[in-house]
This record gives C-alpha cells, structure tokens and sequence, in this order.
C-alpha cells in the first residue's frame, strides 16, 4: 500500500498542475477549485502514507517504478524514497502551499495574471515534491530546475516592470550556477559508482568508496549554499520578492530557500565523513549568520530585512547540520519557515503597528559613533551591512562582467559571414568526426576544441546587444558544436546526435520564426534594452517560453535525455571537458533566458498605454 | 531658442520649479488627498492634462479605442456626444468632427520629453546610469529617513543628509563610493551643485544643467518628492529628519560621478559635450493637436453622460418651494461627515425612521485641534490639512487602558542573530497558528488598524480651556466656552439646523479600521487629515452640550431646548460598525430614546452593508441580512483581503443643499452630500465657508482618484500585492524600487474618471458672488478642474457655470429608470469580470428615482 502511495505523491501535483494550466483563464473559482482540490489530495494522501509509514515502524521505504529510459550503457531509473527528511519537508510544503492557496484566492482576486499565479505555484508545489520525494539524483535535479523556473515566473510575476524583469534573470543565473554544480555532481557521482545510485543504497556505497567522495560532496555542498542564499551569494533573495507577497512568502520565505539545505540533508552520509568539509560548512553558516543578521539590523525595507533574518537562521542550521544536529536542523527549518512566512503575509501591516507602536513608545536613537577602533568598526560594519556587503557588485563584477568581456572580444562572431562559416565548420567537422578513426588523443583534443567552440558562441550569446536572432543563431551553433563535442567526447552515435539536435532544431526554428513575426508587427526584437513584447502578442510569448525551455535542453526536451546520456559517458579524468561542459550549461541556460526576458518582459517599448517607470 | 544665448543657471531657480513638479504626497501614516497635477493647476483642465503628458508621459485620459467602446456600450451615449461636439465644435462642423471622433484613426504611440538627455548614458558611454546609481541612492536616502524598521539607525542622523556621510565616511574603513574622487568631492565642503553639474554635464553647458536634473529627478519622482516634502514639512514625521531635495540631488550626483570614474578612469568627456541632441526646455508649452481635441470631446462626453442624468434626476424631484412649516416633530438628527460613503448609511436611517433628519458637514465638525491621547509621545492633529489648529485636547487615561498593545510577530528580536535563533525556534508554531486563524476566523489584532482604538472612551478629553494648564508646546489646552459657541454656532448654521431640535442629535465621525493595508490612511476621514474623525464628534457633542455655551447660544439666537442632548460618534466605513460616546450624561427619558435608535442605527448598518456587499465578490449579497454584516466585519481585519472598503472610489458629485434635494434619488454612494439650507441664508452670507473647503478636500479626492485611474503606474502605485514597506513611510515594489505615489490599483478599480461636479442649491448670482470672492476657490471652477451647477429652487432651474459665468442647462435625459426595492437591485446586478474600465463601468449603477 504505502509502496504505492509513494509515487503518487508526486503524481498528484503533476495533475493538479496541469489541471491549473487547463482551467479558464477568466474563471477565479474553477482555477482555485482545481488548485486547492489537487492540495488537498495531496494533503490526504500525504497523512495516509505518514501514518502508514509510521506504523511500519518509520524507516525508510523506497520505491522503484521502473526506468524512464535504459540502454546498454546508461539506465534512467524512476525511484521514489520517504524517510523522516522527506516527511517533514513534504509535510511543511504542502501545509504551507494549502494555507498560501488559501490567503491568495482573496489576495489576488481581480488580479491579472490570478491564473499564472496558481499555474505557476502549482509548478513550484511540483518541482518541490519532486525534490523531496526524489529517490536518485535524476529526479532531484528534475525538480531542482523545475524551481528555477518556476522562480523565474514568479519573481517576474508583474513581468511589464523592468525590475521584476532584471531580478528574474539575476535570480535565474545564480540559480543555474547552482544547478550546474549538482550537475557536475550527478556526472561525478555517475563514476564514482559507474550506475544512477538510488539514495537508499547510500549505506552500502560509502563503506565502498571512502576518499572520493570529498570532490562530490564539495560539489553538491556549493549547489545547497547557492540555492539556500548563503555567503556570498545572498544577495539573491531579497531580489527574488517581487511577485505578490504571498508568494514571496511561500518560495523565499519557506519553501525554496530551504531546498539547499534539504539537498545536504538528503546526502548528508556521502559528506559527513569528510571532516574538512564538515568544518566549512560550518564556517560558512557561520559567516553567512554573521553577515546577514548584521545586514537584517540595518536594513529599511520590510522585505529585505525579513530576508536577511530568514538567511540568518539558515545559516545556523547550517551550522547545526554540519554539526551533525539533524534533527535540531529539522525543528529549525519548521519553525523557521513557519515564522517567515508570516512575517512576510503580515508585512504590509508594519506601517500601521510599528508607526502607532512608536507613537506610544518612541525614544530618539543615540547613533553617535566616537572616533575610536570601536567606532571605527562600528562605522565600517554599519556601511557595509547597508550595501548587504557588496555580495551583489562582487558577482556581478568577479563573475559576469569577465564573461561579458569574454563575450565582447568574440564580438565578430556576430557578422552573419562568421555564422555561416562557422555553420561550414559544423559541418565539415562532423563529417570528419564521424569517418575518421582518429586516435584517443587527437579524439580528446578534437571534442575539447569543440566544447571550447560551443562555450564561447553561449558566452557571446550572453554578451550580445544586437538583434534577438542574431543571439538566437549563436547559441544554436553553441548547440552545434556542443553536441559535436559530447557525441565525439563519449560514443559516437547518430541516435544521440539526432535526439540532440532533433530538440534544439525545432526549438531553433519555430523560434526563430516567432522572433521574425515579431518584427514584422513592428517591434523588432531586440538585446539593447527591454522590449515588453508580451503586452501585446500574449500568446506568442507563452509559446517562446516553451520554445525557451525546449532549446535549453530542459527535462521536457529529447536534448536533455541525449545530453544527459552523452555526459555520463565522458570519462571521469576529462576534468577540463566537464568543466567546459558546465559553462556552457550555465551560459546556454543564462543567454536563452536573457533573450526570453530582454524580448517579452519589462516594459513595452511601444507606448500607447500606461507604462511603469523604470525605477518603480 | 533664445534661452541658448546668456543663459544662467540659478540652482534657486532649479529648484524652485523642481519642487513644483515633484509629488507632495507625504509619509503614509497620514494620507491627506490632493490633486496629483497640482502643479499644473493654473492652467485649463485640458491645457494641464496634455501639457503634463506631453512633459512626463502620463496617461491623463483613456485611449481612444477606450472611448470608443464605452460608446460601443452605451456606457457614453450618442445624444451627448452629440451635444458635446455641437457644443465645441458649432452646428457646421458637426459631420466632420463627428466622424473624426468615431472612427478616424490617430497615431497612438507618444515620447515624453522627459529622459531624452539621460538616455544619452546608455546611448553614449554606454552606461546604464539609473542601475549603476539608483538602487544605492535609494537605500542610502531610505536609511536615513527610515522611521523604525532598521533596528540600528543612520548614524549622525541629526546632523543632516551630507554631514551625516561626511562624518560617517570618516570614521569607516569602507565607504559608499568606489572612489577617491567622489570621496574627495563629498568632503569638501565648498563644493556647491553647479560644480558637481559641470563635472557631470560640462562647464559651458549650463543650458543643459536644468534639463540634466530635471530627468535625473523623475527618474524616480516618489524619492525625490518625499525628499521635497519632507524638507517643506518635516513635522510630517513622528521622528523629524534633517533632509533638502538639494542633498540628494547632490549625493546623486556624487554618486554618478563615482560611477563614470569607475567605469571610464579618468578619461571622459561630459555629457553636455557629446550629447547631439539641443537643450530642450521641458515645460514649454506646445500647440494642441487634432486627436487632443478628439479626445477632451470624448472624455466630457463621457462625464456628461452620467452628469445629465443626475441633473435630469436632481430636477425632476426637486421639493416644494419651501417645506412646509409645521413639520412633524424630529425623532432624532444626526450630523454625518460629507464623505459619500456615509451616503447610503443616512438613506438607510432616513428609511427607517421617517422622522428623523440626517445632515452632512466636513467630518472635523469644524473643531480643529491637536489630540494627545494619554501615554503617547507625539500629537495629532485632528482638521483638515491647511489648517493650523493653536488647540490641544489631551485624554486622560484611567490606568494605562490606552497603551499600545505590543504583538509579538513583529518584535523586531526575531531579526538579530541570538535571540533570533529562539525567537525562530519558538515562535515558528504559533505563527502558522495565527496565520491559521486568520483565515479561518478573522478578528481584530494589535497589528490591524482599528480606528475605534484611536482614542479611550472611557478616558476624560481637556475640551475645557480651565486656564490652569494654559498651554503646552505653544497650543491652548481646550477651548474657552465662546470658542465653543462659535464653533458649535457656525457648523449648525451652515448645515441649516437652527430650529426643532429633536431629543437627541447626533454628531458621527467616520474612520477606517483594515488589516494589511499601508494605505489605511487613505480610508479614514479626510477632513481629519486622514485620521478617524471620533474624538472631534465626541469633542463636539460635548461643547454642545455645555451649558454656558448654549447660553451664549440663546444670546446669539441660536435657541436650542435643554431637552436636547448631543451624542458623539464614530461610523466604521470599513467594518460598518458604529460606536457612540459619554452615553452617560444622558437624561432617562433620551437614554430611552437613544436605546431605540442605537437599534435603528444597527438595522441601518445591515442594509449599509448589503448595499455595499453588493461590489465584494467575496460576500454573497442573497444571504441574509446578518450574516453579510459579519462576512463585512470580518473582511475588515482580514490580513488577506487587500480591499476592506473601497474608499472613495467612484466618487462623482457634490452637491451642497437641504437633503430633501437628493432624498428621492438612488446615487449609488456617489456624492458627497453637505448640508446647506438656502432658505435660512437668503443671500449667501454663510454659503462662502461652506464652500471655501470643499474645492481643496472633495476635489483633491477627485482628482487623485482621477488621475490614479488614468495611469495607475505612473501616477498611482500600481497593485498592492508586491509593495514593500519603505522606512515606514511609502511602499516600494522591490527592494531597491522608486517610492510608489499615489492611490494602488485595488482601490481605483471600481473607480469612474470623471471630474466632480459640484451643485449648489442657491440662486446662481449668489453662487457666482460666493465664488468670486474666494480666488482659491474660484480657480476650481474657472479652470474647469470642478464642474460647478447652480441650482435655483425658487425657479426650478439648472445653471451650468462655464467660460466665468451661469447659463442655463436643460438635461437631455428624458427617462430616467426607478426603483422599488433597492435589495432586490443590489442581489441582481453582476458584479464586474475584470477591472477594466469597459467591466468596471458597468458595476457602477444608473441614478434611479427612488419609489
């Protein structure tokens, strides 16, 4: 019985998400209906299997349905596990996400947009579950990029403003980074153990390896800091509480900052043998405790403040998880969550209760600061906390500013006589690739020049400022040669190539022909600033995000599952081909957003009818 | 352009008219209405609107096709929009404009002047100046500003906004700029605005200067105008901060300078020197266009097509000359605020007890002072906003009753890293417990604004000016018994209740209470500078009651019987509760006849309810009667209801008269009604301080719901669901966002575009002297920002004031529908698909006549 609840856990929200997509657009109580029925089943469904679960004594059940995919060399199990992690995360979610479907069937009544809000979250409810319930790593990152975007369309909820827009995109990118680590731990892992290992074979597998798994519990450490708004990386969340309150509340107060956390929860015995690393998650939490909390206490903006306390404390489970406190990291991230969410819901009332608090109880602040080392400090620590520590210049400066100067040396790849050239490469290249026998070396240094190619078309994808088909082009010669460059790093195979290139050539196209339809209305699509296009083709913007989706490889597309497939494939000595691999997910990822975003959000450039400031 | 040659830059000058322009809304606590264009109001209604869009790309009036399809609807109708071309256009004309208005096409699109210099950075350099300078600003200014968010405050912060960084960088390692030549400028002291103007723009550009900081500066127009704001009225804050609109231009550019070094060393031209585009003097004026004619016919066609019916209807139930003299004797009066949301309520008591009067006056009752309720550290100031009041009422607490009650969600510990860790770990449970509740349950909480908490009713107010305690802080502690009497003499003069005093008359302020609402300022009584109008009714039913001031009043003819009492009280507009105040000192036999109207007052309110539940897509409007008080009740302290009431949306007319004028008529809570008796004030002597408010307060709410419908981005602030509190004083979207200005979309949805049109029951001469005589007042209408009727009750006649006089107005409309049972007419209309004007409109209902 339980066995078969398991999986439907995760079934559900796929239903009720897609139910959600299905409703009317105009019709509030069916939308709602449709969520809250599908919440509630889960809700159900999730007591049955806890009391089930329990009463068979609590321990760990997994379940495994199947393969997605198999062939000789590469199997795609469907496996699902609940442990006492997934039930207390499933639990906190789905309570959390009912009480917020609740609150918003009143809050964003007459709201434009009230259906993407529901679609949108019940995405969000899906990539959690699928998270949470993930029995191997496939499935995890499956959810894990369904959060990302679903991030993206929730951070650019009021998408006809610029900064929604520019936040999304600034959110997404440092959720890609994220992402690509957990890639990159998925390959290691891969080899490490030469099969997809499901989470319940944990035990068995780390008696076996020992040393090794250091590099990939390294690796799966970063994407948790990243996703969970550590040091460095926290400037991301205040940023990311654009949309409607109450789904800052549920993503960035509760739910989806917690998931780095969950990520080291669910491997903590791969890490917690290894001491060094132990120890620098706990400094980072440290740190990132220090940082924040000192960040909260200065801060005027409601949000902003509430985000850097929830940063706080989650940095302290850090530091209890390195520690090795599991289940103290578990009551913290309950109460945690709870509290912030609250918070953030009730935000709004703070003018009318701090202002009347202080009408009764005010006493003028003394901030003098005395001209010592104390108040040197004071100074110093005051000024920082108030620019949040730099965190978000020093990304931007020590991490996109390089690519985009990279990306601006390359910038005549932009001539339409270099594309065709490079086209002409592609093609000879493949030809050459797929007759000729060549040696393991020059193999090794033919597929590497590849990957370096297909890298520096995504990164000049990223930094061009010129029309939207022009960076549509290049990133789909960075598919070219990136598929070259797996094809030729792992197996050669026509099968893979095809699936590869079937995804991101109807991508390209259809695409490409909206870009154009675009430009023959008059709004000619363009890098060099924010176009707004959605405003007015609606219906072409939703079917670009697909197309989005689908050319960045997305779980959705048949380019994934080559992609996938290929990549386990490479050797696990070719560090520097993973590496390149790596950018080039991030850079592929980050281009093909920026184009969605740059075209279709922010506000409309053709104006004719009420358009937001940029600053507001 | 002649201004290219000798022309100076005078910093005075710059910002002189800066200020003009900027938004003068201030700190959220205290939401006083006012007119968004303000600056634009010695200009023609129309000239301003397009002028302003033209400069600032505002959208002051719908699109054309929007027009055209409320005509399509039949929301404008075919008889008026004919009248208004022939009327602006002549007889000859007619076809062809005719044509032009229903189907020529126009170029829609439309650049600002506003920005065009600025955008030279990016186009130029290229430098996205407003990222690179604007997020940084913002925060730097909000710190300093905030009033209690942050737990450690902007140190210095009394020494003003540079001296503060001054002084501030000098002690820190680290600093808000990214270089030394920013850090240099900031601490020399010498270094005046210009300067910093022609490093940015150039020296020798000067005719550029004005320009560059003019798209600088709205660029993010909420900041710049609190900044304005502030330093015009820094009393506007509890905890008063140094700050000019000076400082942040010149932090501003501080801050741009540093980023054009960072980014470019310490080669770069100015701006002046490589832009190609001419100086533009942005508020020059500029010939009208075809389609602005095209649309200012549509948009008055459209206000008069609901103005012609109200007309239509005000003149087809036009009362007898004058009523007749021996009336039954009065059950009770009450006197309620002008606020056209007390409309319905006073329907509803008039239904009920056919012998009892209501009357409408500004919801202050014409007593202006400060409040200190007991244990509070600050003043309020309870009058309209010009207003300086030199009184203070104090509340004498029994007990601390009063004190603020703390909620422990919002302790601000939860933030800080120890007690943080606690406050995380213990609270987490009942928060989602609360949260629980609320949805569940809702019911009132420290941390929803009760207007009824706004003063103890069983505490003592100081309304008597004893000489003991003369004076606080410069103010008078309570009035002396002939300041009193002439308070009290003047509002029952004006409103025309001068004779048969019933038993009891009631004096009802309004306020607001509401859960999550930045904005609930904007609900409460404007007439109190946006705070609950209660301790004026209790302030003034109290002097009423006085007995050395009703001997003063029998000395000045004023004779009201001794059997007459006064009770003050409070009308809850959010939660339709009502409250009444000192019910104690009243004699048995009105105690009695108090209980009986209490009664009445509830049933009154039930049906207030149902009419208004009528517009909540969450209350269903066929339940019964009870159960849609409570759903309205708990609506009002609900945290996830972002419209507990809808203000003063669709307000439309004012109309200044004896209440038998509108009795008959269903106006839909339209109009703010005052209460003015023609016939005891023959020639007008009292009729220029009934007006002399009006314009300032009914037409500020107008035109700020006008506008915030028109461009609910640019001039309103957008929807509320992202907003972000800002130093709690205005709302953000994000958390490096421009302060957000303005009236959100939630509460202008339902809202109607239309100017107010005012009418005045009184001979149109009169009217005309009246007006006349008040310059301010008299620009209103001259400038066409109120529409102004006379209506003439001895001759039955409409007087339409136009181009500076009176002219006779005769309705179009010929049948105008009626209605029985207002019940049934409220369950069956559809409540609007989406707040699109073309839906909107349609929820807002036709005058009816009243069977």
């Amino acid at each position: 019985m339980l066995l078969h609840l398991i999986p439907l856990l995760a079934l559900v929200p796929i239903l009720g998400f897609a139910c959600c997509v299905l409703s009317p657009r105009k019709w509030e109580r069916i939308i709602f209906s449709v969520a809250m029925a599908s919440i509630l089943v889960e809700l159900v469904l999730f007591f049955s299997a806890s009391y089930l679960w329990l009463r068979a004594g609590a321990s760990p059940v997994f379940t495994h349905l199947g393969f997605l995919y198999t062939s000789h060399s590469y199997d795609l199990p469907l496996d699902f596990y609940f442990d006492r992690l997934a039930a207390v995360f499933l639990g906190m979610a789905t309570v959390m996400t009912a009480l917020v479907f609740i609150f918003s069937k009143y809050y964003m009544h007459r709201e434009q947009g009230f259906k993407r809000f529901y679609s949108t979250v019940a995405l969000f409810f899906l990539g959690l579950s699928l998270i949470i319930l993930a029995g191997n790593f496939e499935i995890l990152f499956a959810g894990w990029e369904l959060i990302g975007i679903s991030s993206v369309l929730l951070i650019a909820f009021y998408r006809d403003r610029f900064l929604p827009a520019r936040n999304a995109l600034k959110v997404f990118s440092v959720y890609r980074i994220a992402d690509a680590f957990l890639l990159a731990a998925i390959w290691y892992a891969h080899h490490l153990f030469e099969k997809s290992i499901s989470f319940s074979q944990f035990p068995a597998i780390i008696a076996q390896q020992g040393n090794h798994l250091a590099l990939l519990g390294l690796l799966l450490c970063i994407a948790a800091l990243i996703k969970s708004a550590q040091f460095p990386f926290s400037y991301w969340l205040p940023r990311a509480m654009e949309g409607p309150t109450t789904s800052s509340a549920i993503f960035y107060g509760a739910l989806s900052v917690h998931m780095g956390l969950y990520l080291l929860l669910r491997t903590y015995p791969l890490w917690q043998g290894t001491i060094w690393l132990r120890i620098v998650i706990a400094a980072l939490g440290l740190i990132t405790a220090g940082i924040a909390t000192s960040i909260a206490r200065v801060q005027s903006s409601i949000k902003t403040q509430i985000a850097y306390a929830s940063i706080t404390q989650i940095g302290l489970m850090f530091l209890e998880l390195a520690a090795g406190l599991r289940w103290l990291v578990l009551l913290h991230f309950i109460s945690n969550a709870s509290l912030r969410t609250y918070q953030l819901l009730i935000s709004p009332s703070a003018v009318s209760y701090l202002v009347h608090d202080q009408f009764f109880y005010f006493v003028p602040p003394h901030q003098q600061i005395k001209n010592t080392l104390l108040g040197k400090i004071r100074a110093t620590w005051y000024i920082l906390s108030v620019k949040e520590w730099n965190m978000n210049t020093v990304a931007s400066h020590y991490l996109w500013k390089p690519l985009k100067s990279v990306g601006q040396a390359f910038a005549f790849l932009d001539e339409p006589a270099f594309r065709l050239i490079s086209l002409i490469l592609f093609l000879t290249s493949i030809r050459v690739a797929a007759s000729a026998k060549l040696s393991a070396n020059s193999r090794l240094l033919f597929s590497t020049t590849a990957a370096a190619i297909g890298s520096i078309f995504y990164i000049r994808a990223y930094a061009t400022k010129k029309a939207a088909k022009t960076c549509w082009d290049l990133i789909m010669l960075g598919h070219l040669f990136e598929m070259l460059f797996l094809v030729s790093a792992s197996a050669w195979s026509w099968k893979y190539l095809g699936l590869y290139g079937t995804g991101a050539a109807i991508a390209f196209v259809v695409g490409r022909g909206c870009l154009w339809y675009l430009e023959a209305r008059d709004e000619p699509p363009t890098l060099r600033e924010y176009g707004g296009s959605i405003y007015a083709f609606t219906k072409l913007g939703q079917l670009f995000f697909i197309l989005a989706l689908l050319f960045m490889a997305f779980p959705i597309s048949p380019s994934f599952l080559a992609q996938d497939v290929l990549l386990s494939l490479i050797p696990a000595n070719h560090v520097l081909q993973i590496v390149l691999f790596c950018l080039s997910y991030v850079m592929a990822g980050v281009s093909i957003m920026r184009l969605y975003v740059k075209v279709f959000f922010g506000p409309h450039k053709t104006s004719y009818h009420e358009i937001a400031y940029k600053a507001s | 352009m002649t201004q290219e040659h000798n022309y100076r830059f005078s910093e005075q000058h710059l910002l002189h008219v800066l200020k003009q322009y900027l938004p003068t809304q201030g700190p959220l606590k205290d939401f006083v209405h006012h007119n968004t264009l303000h600056a634009f109001q010695d200009m023609k209604f129309y000239d301003a609107i397009f002028k302003a869009s033209a400069i600032f790309g505002y959208q002051t009036t719908f699109s054309l096709t929007e027009y055209r399809d409320l005509y399509a609807i039949k929301r404008i109708t075919p008889e008026i929009l004919e009248k208004t071309i022939r009327d602006s256009k002549g007889d000859r004309k007619y076809k062809e404009w005719h044509s032009k208005v229903l189907s020529k096409e126009y170029d829609r699109t439309f650049a600002p002047r506003i920005g065009k210099l600025r955008s030279e950075w990016k186009r130029l350099y290229p430098l996205d100046m407003d990222n690179a300078v604007q997020p940084l600003l913002f925060r730097i200014i909000c710190s300093y500003i905030d009033q209690g968010i942050a737990i450690s405050p902007f140190p210095f912060e009394d020494k003003g906004l540079l001296q503060a960084l001054r002084d501030l960088e000098n002690r820190s390692l680290a600093s808000f700029f990214k270089t030394k030549r920013a850090q240099d400028l900031l601490q020399d002291k010498t270094c005046t605005l210009t300067q910093l103007l022609e490093i940015v723009v150039g020296k020798g550009n000067e005719a550029y200067f004005e320009q560059y900081v003019y798209d600088q500066q709205f660029a993010h127009q909420g900041w710049s105008g609190i900044v304005s704001t502030l330093e015009d009225k820094p009393e506007a804050l509890l905890y008063p901060k140094k700050i000019s609109l000076k400082d942040m231009i010149i932090l501003e550019l501080l801050l741009e300078i540093d980023t054009l070094v960072s980014r470019l060393g310490d080669k770069w031209e100015p701006l002046g020197n490589k832009t190609t585009q001419p100086p533009v003097d942005i508020f020059a004026s500029e010939p009208s266009t075809e389609v602005q004619e095209v649309i200012k016919i549509w948009q008055n066609a459209f206000e008069w097509s609901y103005y012609d019916t109200v007309l239509s209807g005000l003149l087809r139930t036009l009362p007898p000359k004058s009523t007749k003299k021996n009336v039954a004797a009065k059950s009770f009066q009450s006197v309620f605020c002008i606020d056209e949301r007390e409309y319905s309520l006073r329907t509803y008591i008039e239904k009920l007890d056919k012998d009892c009067e209501t009357f409408g006056a500004p919801g202050f009752f014409g007593v202006e002072f400060y409040f200190h309720p007991a244990h509070a550290k600050f003043y309020d100031k309870l009058c309209p906003a010009p207003v300086t009041p030199k009184y203070l009422v104090e509340e004498i607490a029994k007990g601390d009753s009063h004190a603020h009650r703390k909620e422990i969600m919002y302790s601000k510990h939860s933030h800080k890293l120890a007690r943080g860790f606690l406050f995380s770990y213990l609270l987490g449970i009942p928060a989602i417990g609360k949260l629980i509740a609320n949805l569940v349950n809702p019911s009132m909480s420290p941390a929803i604004a009760d207007a009824f908490a706004h003063m103890d009713p069983t505490a003592d107010l100081t309304i008597l000016h004893t000489g003991k305690h003369d004076r606080k802080k410069g103010l008078q502690v309570g009035f002396t018994a002939n300041e009193m009497a002439d308070r009290v003499e003047k509002l029952l003069r004006c409103i025309g209740l001068t004779k048969n005093f019933a038993p009891l008359v009631y004096i009802v302020g309004h306020g607001s209470s509401s859960a999550n609402n930045p904005h609930h300022g904007a609900h409460d009584c404007g007439a109190c500078s946006g705070r609950p109008g209660l301790v004026n009714a209790r302030v003034f039913a109290h002097m009423a009651n006085y007995g050395p001031v009703r001997e003063l009043l029998k000395s000045r003819d004023l004779l009201i019987p001794d059997t007459t009492q006064f009770v003050g009280g409070m009308h809850d507009t959010a939660s339709d509760d009502i409250k009444f105040y000192d019910e104690a000192i009243l004699a048995e036999h009105n105690n009695q006849l108090h209980i009986k109207n209490k009664h009445l007052f509830e049933n009154a309110l039930d049906l207030n309810a149902k009419e208004r539940s009528r517009r909540f897509m969450s209350i269903n409007t066929k339940r019964p009667i009870k159960k849609i008080r409570s759903d309205i009740k708990k609506r009002s302290v609900s945290y996830y209801e972002p419209r507990p009431e809808l203000g003063h949306g669709t307000n439309a007319l004012c109309v200044v008269g004896r209440r038998s004028l509108t009795k008959d008529l269903f106006l839909d809570r339209r109009a703010f009604l005052n209460s003015y008796d023609y016939t005891s004030d023959p020639e007008g002597a009292l009729l220029p301080s009934v007006l002399a408010p009006l314009g300032v307060v009914c037409g500020g709410i107008n035109l700020e719901y006008f506008f915030s419908r028109m461009d609910n981005y640019k001039l309103g602030a957008g929807t509320k669901l992202p907003h972000n509190v800002m130093g709690l004083i205005g709302v953000a979207n994000s958390s490096d966002g421009d302060l957000r200005s303005g009236l959100p979309l939630q509460m202008i949805e339902v809202h109607d575009p239309v100017r107010l049109l005012m009418i005045v029951e009184h001979r149109p001469e009169v009217v005309k002297k009246v007006i006349q005589s008040n310059p301010d007042l008299y620009e209103w209408f001259a400038k066409e920002w109120i529409h102004l009727v006379a209506i003439d009750p001895e001759k039955k006649a409409l007087y339409l004031f136009r181009e500076g006089k009176f002219a006779p107005y005769a309705p179009l409309t010929k049948k105008l529908p009626t209605v029985r049972d207002l019940s049934h007419m409220f369950e069956t209309t559809p409540k609007m698909k989406t707040n699109h004007i073309l839906d909107a409109t349609r929820e807002n209902l036709p005058i009816h006549i009243l069977k």
